[in-house]
């Protein structure tokens, strides 16, 4: 079968056959809104990154109180997850989940309403955390007044698909279904959960640390996961013209993500005084995760396998496939660092965040492009102008990426070992990891770049006026085959 | 097709079952925690929480203090945080019961604060660490914390609680620092971290 090489290949007739018009201003919204606050993260991540090698120059102006690295940080991550990933995330599926349905009800006010009050609940957010109302609690920094609004955005856009699922004309479902409803349910019942029990019912100290952690694991395995792997289920199969390899493994990375994501969290206190038994389960969550995760990452192979070539010129491609392929790894390094013999080494140092990195800057930021460089040329029917500068955004990103995630295990190998050496002071560990603050500087440096790579990108279809050229024989499916969870 | 029945259920009972175990659970077998009383002293393990102590959560938390600096000590099998003095014995879950908000932490840029009311228990050392840390450590990576202290002319006496500055520091002749209501309830908060207590379920780690 001949497979559109380009970018853009579609015509705004084929534009109504992928997603209704309808809901083109929704995702726009989600998409706009997404990229904004992926370049006020990372401008406020290289600043927190000035202000982690030395807090006294001017550079990291230290006598704002709202511009201390307390604050700054968590708010820079706090976007990277619920601004970016999140209302990224949110505009793919709704581009998913209507070309799938084929229902002609699902209007675009619900999701425009959810786009807004999501990001009063960021601005709002922000300006509480910097302004002193953090909770102090990682991840779930937000005080209620924003975390409610963030909530809501998300219960109105759940019921939203469920309600477009329930009424949609074709009964084929596919596998990218399964994954972003299940985040949506998800997620709104994790972040509801936590937020209520840890701001609202006040649960008591002991308690906390299991709550707060267990929505760690939720907020990346059952809510930025399934959304990553759905985008790339969905896309992959489209932009390589075959349906996806496996059914089977479908399903194992389904269910198994659903039932081993909840419990990953907790790993990250291993140690602290949570019942060792859920620290236990946590790990041996965390390695079972590796087999659906792995299971993904075949089937993606696979599904790509005598199509390699493609991912040179389909940039769309590129980033879906090694985003997906990052994933893995993220997951194998996770389950290996997560044993104890090894994370009491690691844990508490800049390893920690590192991984985390891997899979919010590796795995879900590139998706979350992908997303875009697919969807976009199709939304407004206008093909890619510069396409050298989404390479350039491709090459800038994964450098960016390595930089940070070995600069800063290296950091942490050795911050760790020097912690379990009583000998060594505490001040003696930072200083020995300070040469690394440098490279963690210049790889927020470089993100900030592809961010700006990225953004310019968007907008860069808006300015030519140019239908994509028609360069495929035959039209690239709209709908991916059946494949269903039975 | 995909019925959305199995999707919900899906999430019902294989994501419910992490929600039980990592949220319900420990809500409810943590809530009927007693405080340990000791038959001879009568000494009660552990000890209430000041109230101004209290008001200093909310300071902790605002500037982020969590972001470097963590709240529990591992069993010596876990880590060194014993062999480096951050505390005698390991954290058990009743140190926390009198704690309304908990900053365990999971970043080490700076030591762990378990027992820091242990170490130090002279207020004034840390208004000075909070108002300048290279008095301690000039190569630090600790953040000053000036908005915490106000400047303030010398009405007759100085201020009981005035800072001891000196050099570039020190205010001007006829002034002082003073800690403002927030560091006086964030260093209370400091000082009540202290978990010097016996416990039976957690025995003093051995040399």
């Amino acid at each position: 079968m001949s497979v559109p090489n380009q970018l853009a290949d579609v015509r705004s007739d084929q534009v109504a056959t992928g997603v209704r018009s309808v809901l083109r201003a929704p995702i726009l919204l989600f998409f706009f809104s997404g990229l904004f606050w992926l370049l006020v993260a990372g401008a406020l991540w290289l600043l927190s990154a000035f202000q982690a090698a030395d807090p006294f120059s001017a550079w990291a102006f230290p006598d704002v109180p709202w511009l201390t690295y307390g604050r700054v940080y968590p708010v820079a991550m706090d976007l990277l997850v619920y601004g970016w990933a999140s209302m990224i995330g949110v505009g793919a599926a709704i581009w998913i989940l209507d070309s799938m349905a084929e229902n002609p009800f699902g209007g675009p006010y619900l999701p425009l309403l959810a786009g807004l009050i999501w990001n009063v609940g960021l601005v709002v957010g922000v300006w509480g955390v910097l302004g002193g109302g953090s909770t102090g609690k990682e991840w779930l920094e937000f005080p209620l007044y924003s975390a409610f609004s963030i909530w809501l955005g998300e219960i109105i856009m759940a019921v939203w698909a469920v309600a477009l699922y329930i009424g949609r004309r074709s009964k084929d479902g596919y596998i990218s279904q399964a994954f972003l409803l299940t985040a949506f349910i998800a997620f709104a019942w994790a972040y509801g959960s936590a937020n209520g029990l840890l701001q609202i019912v006040q649960v008591t100290g002991p308690a906390q640390p299991a709550i707060h952690w267990w929505f760690f694991g939720c907020l990346v395995s059952l809510w930025l996961t399934p959304l990553g792997v759905g985008i790339v289920y969905h896309f992959v199969p489209l932009l390589v013209g075959r349906p996806l390899y496996s059914a089977k493994l479908a399903r194992i990375s389904f269910w198994g993500i659903l039932a081993f994501g909840g419990w990953t969290g907790i790993t990250q206190i291993l140690g602290a005084p949570v019942p060792v038994w859920l620290q236990t389960s946590g790990i041996v969550a965390t390695v079972l995760l590796v087999v659906p995760v792995l299971a993904f990452a075949t089937n993606l192979h696979l599904t790509m396998k005598g199509s390699f070539d493609l991912i040179k010129p389909n940039l769309a491609l590129r980033f879906l496939v090694t985003g997906g392929m990052l994933f893995g790894l993220a997951s194998v390094w996770d389950a290996i660092t997560t044993f104890r013999s090894i994370n009491r080494i690691l844990e508490f140092t800049l390893a920690v965040p590192a991984r985390t990195y891997l899979t919010l800057i590796g795995f879900v930021t590139l998706v979350c492009f992908g997303a875009i460089y697919y969807i976009l040329p199709r939304l407004v029917g206008r093909s890619w102008k510069y396409t050298k500068l989404i390479q350039l955004h491709f090459w800038f990103s994964m450098v960016a990426l390595g930089l940070l995630a070995f600069d800063l295990t290296i950091a942490g190998v050795i911050q760790g070992f020097g912690m379990l050496d009583p000998q060594v002071s505490m001040a003696a560990v930072i200083d020995l990891i300070k040469p690394f603050l440098q490279g963690y500087i210049l790889a927020t440096l470089l993100i900030g770049v592809s961010a700006l790579l990225g953004a310019g990108s968007f907008l860069t279809v808006f300015v030519n006026p140019a239908w994509a050229p028609d360069s495929s024989e035959a039209p690239e499916p709209v709908i991916n085959e059946e494949v269903s969870l039975a | 097709m995909n019925r959305l029945s199995k999707i919900i259920g899906g999430v019902f009972i294989l994501f419910g079952f992490s929600w039980w175990g990592l949220a319900v659970y420990p809500y409810l077998s943590f809530a009927g925690l007693k405080a340990n009383v000791d038959p001879n002293t009568k000494a009660v393990a552990p000890p209430d929480v000041p109230g101004v102590a209290q008001q200093g959560y909310h300071v902790y938390a605002a500037n982020g203090c969590v972001s470097c600096h963590s709240q529990f000590v591992r069993d010596q099998s876990e880590g060194s945080d014993i062999d480096r003095k951050w505390g005698n014995r390991r954290t058990v879950a009743r140190d926390y019961m009198k704690v309304d908000d908990l900053f365990l932490g999971v970043s080490r840029f700076g030591p762990d604060l378990t027992n820091v009311g242990v170490r130090q228990k002279d207020a004034q050392w840390f208004y000075r660490y909070l108002y300048d840390p290279k008095l301690f450590n000039p190569e630090t990576t600790m953040p000053r914390y000036r908005w915490l202290f106000k400047e303030q002319a010398i009405a007759g006496e100085s201020a009981r609680n005035a800072l001891k500055l000196e050099g570039a520091d020190a205010p001007g002749p006829g002034y002082e620092v003073v800690p403002t209501a927030e560091a006086e309830s964030l260093v209370a908060y400091l000082l009540s971290l202290k978990q010097d207590y016996p416990l039976p379920e957690a025995p003093e780690a051995k040399e």
